[in-house]
């Protein structure tokens, strides 16, 4: 039996299940739209239910963490802010002993590292010779302005975590990488929330690398030529799509992302790379929950065959 | 939404990158169309080997 944890709308998750079911292998898919209510936990025993169904701890036989958590509310229709927020807490807790013990299945992901932290792996690349753009994280406009004026005025600044999004009546707002002009830095106060700044890379193109298992599927987004697209290639062009490719990085690159995979304890992740008009690869960023459709069909990795196989 | 935005990085208490947010509702609305159109037309190509099973 195979678990899979993720979201009611991951089409990702339903094109891997779609794999599952031809190769006959059993799951059960775990949204955290959905509830899993423990029947009974001690020290050599878990059994759960999920949708008033029993399963057995012993019956799984790999885990797949995609996305989302174990969600272990019960709809009685009570809310108590203070009761609520307290659980809350206590389930964090209870969430991480499980996955934990996921760790004993074959595992692909794990929940516990999923939010991998992004200064992690800038420190990780200055240590071990693998190129990134530098970064400042700052509070004061002196240094922030003292670091645009280094990098010659092109420097980005974007969310250390998770970009913000915000709905306002019915919209939805969303924010991006963004490029701040020399009015925009003119314009910080003295001091500001904690602020990500980081070198901006001229690049020739940028390149999407989906790791599984000690393998790199990269795909080359050419990006660049489009103002749209240029910063961030998530300001979609639909009307000229940036062209998609496979795209085969230096095997010695290959190994150093799979050395950094190994000592983060990931064996599946998306990788953001740009290769720079000088020619020079640059890591980005890491995410080990990341879509990989995007990867996966316009270069024809099928992905989602090959993660229902490693499952 | 963008001019509160707006004001807050300037008070310093939203991070400057927040400058960039858009609406993507508004942007949604323009695209929907022409999405449709491309997924018909682009339809009879994706039919690879590949994806035949267990489609």
């Amino acid at each position: 039996m195979i678990l899979i944890i993720s979201q009611k709308d991951d089409l990702s998750t339903t094109e891997v299940i779609r794999w599952l079911i031809a190769f006959n292998k059993n799951y059960i898919r775990l949204n955290e739209e959905s509830t899993m209510v423990i029947d009974r936990l001690t020290a050599n025993d878990f059994r759960f239910s999920i949708h008033s169904k029993s399963y057995k701890y012993t019956d799984i036989e790999s885990v797949w963490y995609r996305r989302g958590e174990l969600n272990f509310k019960l709809s009685l229709g009570i809310e108590d802010a203070n009761i609520d927020l307290y659980n809350e807490k206590e389930h964090t807790h209870l969430k991480a002993y499980i996955h934990n013990l996921f760790k004993s299945k074959r595992l692909l992901n794990d929940f516990n590292i999923y939010e991998i932290n992004k200064l992690e792996v800038l420190r990780y690349c200055h240590l071990n010779t693998i190129n990134a753009p530098s970064f400042l994280v700052t509070q004061s406009k002196e240094e922030a302005l003292s670091f645009f004026k280094t990098h010659q005025e092109n420097i980005i600044t974007k969310a250390l975590k998770y970009p913000f999004l915000a709905r306002e009546k019915k919209s939805l707002f969303a924010s991006y990488t963004f490029k701040p002009s020399k009015e925009n830095m003119t314009s910080l106060p003295q001091r500001f929330v904690p602020t990500f700044f980081q070198q901006y890379i001229e690049k020739r193109y940028e390149i999407r690398t989906f790791y599984l298992n000690e393998r790199c599927y990269s795909m080359v987004i050419f990006s660049q030529n489009n103002p749209k697209t240029r910063i961030d290639f998530r300001h979609y062009d639909d009307n000229k799509p940036n062209r998609l490719s496979p795209y085969k990085l230096p095997s010695e690159y290959e190994s150093k992302i799979n050395k950094m995979m190994k000592s983060f304890g990931l064996n599946s992740a998306s990788i953001d790379i740009v290769r720079s008009i000088e020619n020079e690869y640059f890591l980005l960023e890491i995410n080990p929950i990341g879509q990989f459709k995007m990867t996966s069909h316009p270069c024809n990795y099928d992905l989602e065959m090959k993660i229902a196989k490693y499952l | 939404m963008i001019a509160k935005i707006k004001k807050q990085v300037k008070n310093g208490i939203a991070p400057l990158h927040l400058l960039s947010s858009k609406n993507l509702t508004e942007e949604k609305k323009g695209i929907t169309k022409v999405r449709a159109s491309l997924k018909y037309e682009t339809s009879f190509l994706q039919i690879k080997p590949s994806h035949r099973f267990p489609l």
